[in-house]
């Protein structure tokens, strides 16, 4: 048997079985709302802000992420460790910003100093071969050494993020990067940094509903039952961002509160900032 | 530029014929059911913007495979969107029956865990979307012959991770249609 029939068998679902978990009105449905977008042929991007916490935020003001450069915390980093044939440690006598060690056929690298300067993370991750852009956005407590994110390019579908559970309070989250040893292509990856008092999150999508802000489940319920619940745990800054058929129109930067009909449907909210919560609303309910 | 009924119409085509290969291929390579969702509204979206480059015929599905391909490595970076589009389809997805794969052919999902993606997607698109070289090519954005020469590598290399896992499965020398003939 070839390798191909021996996947093809161990396929975990076919185009059948596919096809029955979906109702035919849903089937419909969802042509019948694509259909109903704006067509536009000549750029293929969908609007980025649709849900998508981390663009609105760095659409709101987003202070003091160059300060970062300035504080340099030394780190309790051991240099000159050796695991296997990778030399950890820092390529001079400074700290190290970053740890790497070996799994396997893997490279890890966590974040040892927050608050260093990119361009240390750069030349660390230089002085290994290897072309990758590291930097910091601020965050809720919870999410601070986590990844917001990744991107690169096809070589980076490589690299993998390791998870823990419970590291960021009761989700799951990447803690960290898992680097192929043959990497060779470019990467970038965001990870998260404590907030400054008053400094605005740089949340990036892909965040669980309600993330950092004390708020469970907030999706699909009224504007009135989440904003009661807000005021039971003492949530008064609230911001709005406006959400209708995968569309922020007409509101690109966000709702005023006076605007928000207290009988919308909560899409989904954000840690905004400490104690402030971004909540996305619209007209119509989910599903 | 066709009037805007034509273009329903293509796209009703398009979407009828390929809603439920996409889903299957989305299906097969995550098992959460929200991004499964918003991948194929995502996919179906991009399509409908973008109907004009479209291509038609047997290069249309690898065109939509390619295209759900590049939302879902998006998602596994961590950079998902949720369209409230998919909202309906998540929530019967939700609801599907788990799939598991047999015991016996455990193995062979381990050893294709333990590939480059870029081994993984080729196997599998041969394996699971049955598509020959040229349709590959379609996905990957790449050339035919960069296909033949990577899938040949990539059988090498998954036969090598069954083996280092001591399945044992009959495994006789690779020879499969992609490698000999030219289709189209």
């Amino acid at each position: 048997m070839n390798p191909e029939l021996l996947i093809k068998k161990a396929a975990p679902v076919t185009d059948e079985e596919a096809a029955a978990m979906v109702r035919p009105q849903t089937r419909a449905d969802l042509a019948d709302r694509i259909m109903a977008t704006a067509q536009d042929t000549s750029a293929a991007e969908i609007p980025r802000k649709v849900s998508s916490g981390r663009r609105l935020l760095l659409g709101v003001a987003v202070v003091g992420v160059t300060a970062a450069a300035a504080v340099v915390v030394t780190s309790s980093a051991t240099p000159g460790q050796k695991v296997g044939p990778v030399q950890v440690g820092p390529p001079s006598a400074q700290a190290a910003a970053l740890s790497f060690s070996r799994e396997g056929d893997y490279l890890v690298v966590k974040v040892k100093d927050p608050v260093a300067d990119p361009a240390r993370y750069r030349r660390e991750f230089a002085a290994r071969g290897l072309d990758v852009d590291l930097t910091l956005e601020p965050s809720s407590a919870n999410r601070a050494g986590s990844v917001l994110m990744m991107g690169g390019d096809e070589e980076s579908n490589d690299v993998r993020m390791i998870t823990a559970e419970g590291a960021c309070g009761p989700e799951t989250c990447g803690v960290g990067i898992k680097i192929p040893l043959t990497f060779k292509g470019h990467l970038s990856v965001v990870f998260g940094r404590a907030a400054r008092p008053g400094e605005q999150y740089n949340t990036a999508p892909g965040d669980v509903p309600g993330e950092g802000v004390g708020l469970s489940d907030v999706q699909g319920r009224t504007v009135a039952d989440v904003l009661a619940e807000a005021a039971r745990r003492h949530i008064t800054r609230i911001e709005y961002r406006y959400e209708e058929d995968g569309s922020d129109q007409p509101y690109p930067n966000g709702i005023p509160a006076a605007e928000v009909h207290e009988d919308w449907y909560v899409r989904d909210a954000l840690a905004g900032s400490e104690g402030q919560v971004i909540i996305f609303v619209g007209p119509e309910p989910l599903g | 530029m066709p009037p805007p009924d034509e273009k329903r119409r293509r796209f009703e085509a398009m979407y009828a014929a390929n809603h439920d290969p996409v889903l299957g291929y989305v299906l097969r390579r995550t098992a959460d059911a929200h991004d499964a969702a918003d991948v194929l509204a995502e996919t179906f979206l991009t399509a409908w913007r973008r109907l004009d480059d479209v291509p038609p015929d047997d290069q249309t599905r690898p065109w939509l495979y390619g295209v759900a391909r590049r939302v879902l490595a998006n998602h596994r970076r961590g950079e998902r969107r949720r369209l409230a589009l998919g909202d309906r389809l998540r929530a019967d997805l939700a609801d599907r029956p788990a799939g598991e794969v047999p015991a016996d052919l455990r193995p062979i999902m381990e050893a294709l865990d333990g590939l480059p993606e870029r081994d993984r997607e080729l196997l599998t698109l041969v394996g699971w979307e049955d598509l020959d070289a040229g349709q590959i090519a379609t996905v990957l954005g790449c050339s035919r012959n960069a296909v033949r020469v990577r899938l040949h590598r990539a059988r090498r290399r998954f036969t090598r991770e069954l083996e280092r896992r001591g399945a044992l499965f009959e495994m006789p020398a690779p020879q499969v249609g992609v490698t000999e003939g030219d289709p189209a």
